[in-house]
């Protein structure tokens, strides 16, 4: 048996045969396995570095074709060349063959490729692409078995997509982004565990719902950029354990919705970004671990007591998580802390790990009526914060005496408060003493509760 | 020894390389490879030494290394299995990387194979034919007027 010592003295002698071709001698599974983690652009331009390479492409089962792809990152004329003959193509000069040795390429692969299955099939089209083609090559994929289908465009006209993807036997991850029109008189995807859809319309008689009702094993759903006028997202999934509604994109609008309806019951990941609803009905979320909340701002409507309700309907449906984040954007605006902090820790005894942005921007100074209303609902001590409460993050602290009355409750009576994490820019002496009375309360005085100041 | 474990409760089996040399591994290591599995599961006495005929001592010992990372179950998370992952490759020269390719796809460790596979694939990312060929020592076997015909075939393949 041999000593490591060896090992290493082998190895050297290894290097020097380097001189010999020997990426050709590895057999076409393992080229092909190689040239299957490049865009297809490149795995076909692979053809032309040697006879063994020629038609290696021809025996690929999985495709990414991306016609906004260029070269190499650093390839700075190449980008300029692409910036440019998008530009004359938008004004209808040249564009056409820039199109067309794109559809010729994608059309030429399809039909060079050996194998009766295809494991994954993503396709990208940039701004101005003609997509008339796509629905054709959306077939080839569905024909021979995809199980991971990703369309994306960013062209302005709608259009519709194929009524076999609806009811697609081998799919287990469908992607779909861009002006997609979402039709469909019939919906079973019996095996699709992860639903991606990004900025796609709902015709009139099929909705979201009855689109997830169709797929009996679905596990991960996306939902993200634009789903402006959406009045209401109704979401029932019994095995759904991961959801993301992030509608943080950048050409939408401050909309508030009607309504968001979830029935959950195995959800595990919560992760949610959108103006706040006017109401929500969260039911049988049982056991979250991890629920990230991000409340967009709306600077129009910066009135937190329209929403006080909605936001506590909110958090009552992740109660039961067990990291929470609560992100800062649009939440110190639109919501009085001194409101929902108690509710939030009384509602959530499994809570762990709690970030949350600052406290107390809308404060009224020297307001008794609320201060007291605070302090008598944390009379009661919030049962996570005796059994389960281990770190805190509190981002934007300013010091306030209100703020740091806070800090100081959490440390008191967090028995089991491992960690206080508070992003406060400290520059006054006052400051300075401030934190150095917290530091001598309680677990933070004897160091069983560590904590961590940063600036921001 | 080239390998040993703490662990009293699992089996102990003995891999032998092209070139002769034993290794005794714990059979949960071992099992990473289909390929071994399949050949204990015909095997009478697991003492004797399994041969692992076309991968040599010193390619063995490394990919022996991957498995028994991959096989315990410790408290590392996947982020940092992650990053040995990507310090185990990026570790090899290539030589050493073709040989452990052939050795995964032998043995059949899908996670090894796939590691290496996509290793190999970010080394041609982003680089010009002349680069690659360059990079991974490959002859250009074309002629200038077959090189022209397969630029001309699949034109999208080359543009910038």
């Amino acid at each position: 048996m041999r000593s490591s010592s060896k090992c290493f003295e082998s190895s050297k002698k290894v290097k020097c045969d380097e001189g010999i071709d020997r990426i050709n001698s590895l057999p076409d599974k393992i080229l092909v396995h190689i040239l299957s983690f490049l865009p297809t652009k490149h795995a076909v331009g692979s053809s032309i570095l040697s006879r063994r390479w020629r038609y290696l492409f021809t025996l690929l089962t999985n495709f990414d074709f991306d016609e906004t792809l260029t070269f190499g990152p650093n390839d700075h004329i190449g980008k300029l060349a692409v910036a440019k003959a998008r530009i004359l193509q938008s004004l209808g000069i040249e564009g056409l063959k820039w199109c067309s040795t794109f559809k010729d390429f994608v059309d030429r692969v399809l039909m060079l490729c050996k194998s009766t299955h295809i494991s994954s099939f993503r396709l990208k089209c940039g701004l101005g692409f003609d997509c008339s083609n796509v629905n054709s090559w959306k077939q080839v994929a569905l024909h021979r078995g995809v199980t991971e289908l990703d369309i994306s465009t960013l062209a302005y006209e709608s259009s519709v997509l194929p009524l076999s993807l609806f009811v697609c036997e081998t799919l287990v991850s469908l992607k779909i982004g861009g002006e997609f029109e979402m039709k469909f008189p019939a919906c079973l995807l019996p095996h699709l565990k992860t639903l991606q859809l990004h900025s796609v319309t709902f015709s009139e008689a099929c909705s979201l719902n009855r689109l997830i009702s169709g797929c009996p094993v679905l596990e991960d759903l996306v939902l993200a950029g634009s789903w402006q006028y959406v009045e209401t997202i109704n979401i029932s999934c019994p095995w759904l354990t991961s959801l993301t509604m992030d509608f943080s994109d950048i050409f939408m609008s401050c909309y508030h919705r009607t309504s968001v309806v979830l029935d959950l019951p195995n959800l595990l990941h919560f992760n949610y970004v959108d103006y706040l609803a006017e109401k929500y009905c969260i039911k049988n979320i049982k056991s979250l671990k991890d629920a990230r909340i991000d409340i967009l701002l709306d600077i129009e409507n910066a009135d937190w007591l329209t929403f006080s309700d909605s936001v506590l309907g909110l958090m009552n449906g992740v109660s039961s998580a067990r990291h929470l984040y609560l992100s800062e954007l649009g939440w110190s605006r639109c919501i009085n802390w001194r409101d929902v902090l108690p509710d939030i820790l009384h509602s959530s005894p499994m809570l762990e790990h709690l970030v949350f942005p600052e406290i107390l921007l809308n404060r009224v100074l020297d307001d008794d009526y609320e201060d007291k209303k605070f302090w008598s609902r944390l009379r009661k001590s919030p049962y996570c914060l005796s059994s389960s409460l281990k770190t805190i993050t509190i981002d934007c602290f300013h010091g306030f005496n209100e703020e740091l009355e806070i800090a100081k409750y959490l440390v008191r009576h967090g028995k089991v408060l491992t960690k206080l994490i508070i992003y406060w820019q400290i520059s006054s002496k006052k400051e300075y003493q401030d934190l150095m009375k917290l530091l001598k309360i309680g677990r933070l005085a004897t160091k069983e509760c560590a904590i961590e100041v940063g600036g921001y | 020894m080239a390998s040993t474990s703490t662990s009293t409760l699992s089996r102990k089996l003995i891999l032998k390389s092209s070139d002769g040399e034993k290794f005794e591994v714990d059979e949960n290591v071992a099992m990473q490879s289909q390929t071994i599995k399949h050949m204990i599961e015909d095997l009478d006495d697991i003492n004797s030494p399994i041969p692992v005929s076309i991968v040599t001592g010193t390619i063995l010992s490394k990919v022996i290394e991957y498995c028994k990372k991959h096989a315990t179950e410790d408290s590392d998370s996947d982020e940092q299995l992650k990053q040995w992952d990507k310090e185990y490759a990026n570790n090899m020269d290539l030589n050493t990387l073709y040989y452990l390719l052939l050795a995964a796809n032998y043995m059949e460790i899908k996670g090894l194979l796939e590691l290496i596979t996509q290793c190999v694939a970010d080394m041609i990312k982003g680089k010009s034919p002349e680069e690659i060929r360059a990079h991974f020592n490959i002859k250009n076997d074309f002629t200038p007027q077959e090189e022209a015909n397969i630029r001309n075939e699949n034109p999208w393949a080359f543009e910038n």
